[in-house]
């Protein structure tokens, strides 16, 4: 069948359904009767069919180069670049007006809620236990200090544990209003209007969290018998970070860890490097821990109480905030 | 950007709005996927492909903004990966018929138009993408692609889509797929 402009048209409009019933059904009735159309329509529906793919690998081919925000690493996780790091300051200043008010909170009879971090060293060398296991509180903050770091974002704990030196240093946040007394001295600015230009820039991104939808209730799992849905991660509202783990250091040529009666068991050569754990706490992902040891993060699970290799977070994001959080609180 | 405006830039063929959507909607549709069985690969895949759907019924007509897009993107999204695990649970659990005359034509005939489709000249391959897939009309073709004018876009389609029928019948008539 040699195919004319006008019986192309007709094609067309069959195989894109914009052919008025009573013709379509003309047309079909034509092609039953017709073996060379009704071969020419087959191959026209194979064809239509192919460029329909051809051009939904192409969308997804686009949409594939489109980054996506992490799913770990709370909060930040949907922002991307500066926004994360307008982000993650903001967030710190918060962990140090919490810190302030945190401080300032305990009475004098209460310990300061410092985390029981131990860094405890191999058999036989006890001093060197001893030297790990010194403990420092936090400093009391003055009480005349800025407040003006009051915002829902996220909190971030983190707990330090240096070693060798094994100092211990908690900054626990609350979301309130905060005084940062001495711990200006850390200059970290909230860089909030940077934040609301990239916001406003790209209306991808909202830092206002999505109201739950009836729909989008991330909890929902699919009403399918068997299929082993996940534990939910509620959304939770931490305003306080109350249990931290001990950390107990072990030596092995496996870097690895567990968690046991609430104490965080590493495992490896730690000799004299620096390592730090860090707590990230969101409304949304709630308290996570991360682990930093020889230029890596590790993210370290509760739920783990077997003995589990360690390895290298590898989404670029959530270990550029990670830098970011931790270089700004050395600093 | 709100729906109605999302909706109207897909309307016009404007494919960077599904991007907008992709972002902002990404996490809500992974941690769905994820918390029932699937990875973020799956995530990914699956949202991606509630969103050609969407721009799909935009595209022809077929869709009403009587919801948020959201969603509709999340019911998508479910329903895509029922399906999935419907399939992959019938994949492990029933053996499958391979040799099937019908089936082994179909698929070489997918096979021959496809690979006939990668041998059009890009401009070709996407004017016939935009006019079966997008449905595009042909004064829309012709902005998006340069042409003069529609009559320009309308003579292009027409001489694709004599090629691609060519190339096609050829290789048809050499792998015995007409009678």
């Amino acid at each position: 069948m040699e195919p004319t402009a006008n019986f192309d048209t007709q094609m067309d409009a069959y195989l894109l359904g914009q052919m008025p019933e009573q013709e379509r059904a003309a047309f079909e009735l034509k092609a039953e009767q017709d073996p060379v159309l009704a071969q020419e329509m087959r191959m026209q529906r194979d064809i239509v069919q192919g460029l329909r793919q051809a051009r939904m690998v192409q969308l997804k081919a686009q949409l594939a180069q489109v980054p996506t925000p992490p799913l770990a690493g709370g909060a930040f996780a949907s922002l991307s670049g500066w926004q994360g790091i307008g982000l993650a300051a903001a967030s710190v200043a918060v962990l140090i007006g919490g810190l302030a008010l945190y401080a300032n909170s305990e009475t004098a009879d209460e310990k300061p809620a410092t985390p029981e971090v131990v860094a405890q060293a191999p058999q036989g060398t006890k001093q060197a236990a001893q030297q790990a296991a010194t403990q420092h509180a936090v400093p009391q903050a003055p009480a005349a200090s800025a407040g003006e770091a009051k915002t829902s974002l996220p909190t971030y704990t983190s707990t330090g544990a240096f070693a060798p030196k094994a100092k211990t240093e908690t900054i626990t946040s609350t979301r309130s209003g905060a005084r940062l007394g001495k711990y200006q001295s850390f200059n970290l600015s909230v860089d909030l209007p940077s934040i609301a230009k990239n916001t406003t820039a790209d209306p991808a991104y909202n830092l206002t969290p999505t109201p739950p939808t009836e729909e989008a209730d991330d909890q929902t799992t699919l009403d399918k018998p068997g299929l082993g849905a996940l534990p939910s991660g509620k959304v939770v509202e931490v305003n306080e970070i109350k249990s931290k783990p001990e950390v107990i250091i072990r030596p092995s040529d496996v870097l690895s860890y567990q968690f046991f009666d609430n104490k965080l068991y590493l495992y490896g050569s730690f000799g004299d490097a620096i390592y730090e754990v860090m707590e990230l706490t969101t409304n949304q992902e709630g308290r996570r821990l991360y682990v930093f040891f020889k230029d890596n993060f590790y993210t370290v699970s509760k739920e783990i109480h077997d003995v589990t290799p360690m390895k290298p977070i590898a989404d670029p994001r959530l270990v550029s905030e990670l830098t970011l959080l931790r270089k700004r609180k050395v600093d | 950007m709100n729906d109605s405006e999302i909706v109207e830039l897909i309307k016009r063929g404007d494919e960077r709005s599904l991007e907008t959507l992709y972002r902002k909607h990404y996490r809500m549709m992974a941690r769905l996927i994820i918390r029932n069985s699937g990875t973020e690969d799956d995530a990914k895949d699956v949202f991606q492909d509630a969103l050609i759907v969407l721009w799909e019924k935009i595209r022809t007509g077929k869709f009403e903004l009587s919801s948020k897009l959201s969603t509709y993107l999340y019911s998508v999204c479910q329903n895509l990966w029922h399906k999935e695990l419907n399939r992959k649970q019938r994949f492990t659990t029933t053996e499958h018929d391979i040799g099937e005359a019908p089936e082994h034509d179909r698929q070489e005939r997918i096979a021959i138009v496809n690979a006939c489709i990668n041998q059009l000249k890009p401009d070709c391959r996407q004017i016939l993408m935009y006019y079966y897939f997008d449905e595009l009309p042909m004064t829309e073709i012709a902005a998006k692609m340069d042409f003069a004018n529609a009559d320009s876009a309308k003579t292009k389609k027409y001489k694709c889509k004599q090629e691609l029928d060519k190339l096609i019948k050829s290789q048809y008539s050499s792998s015995d797929l007409f009678d």
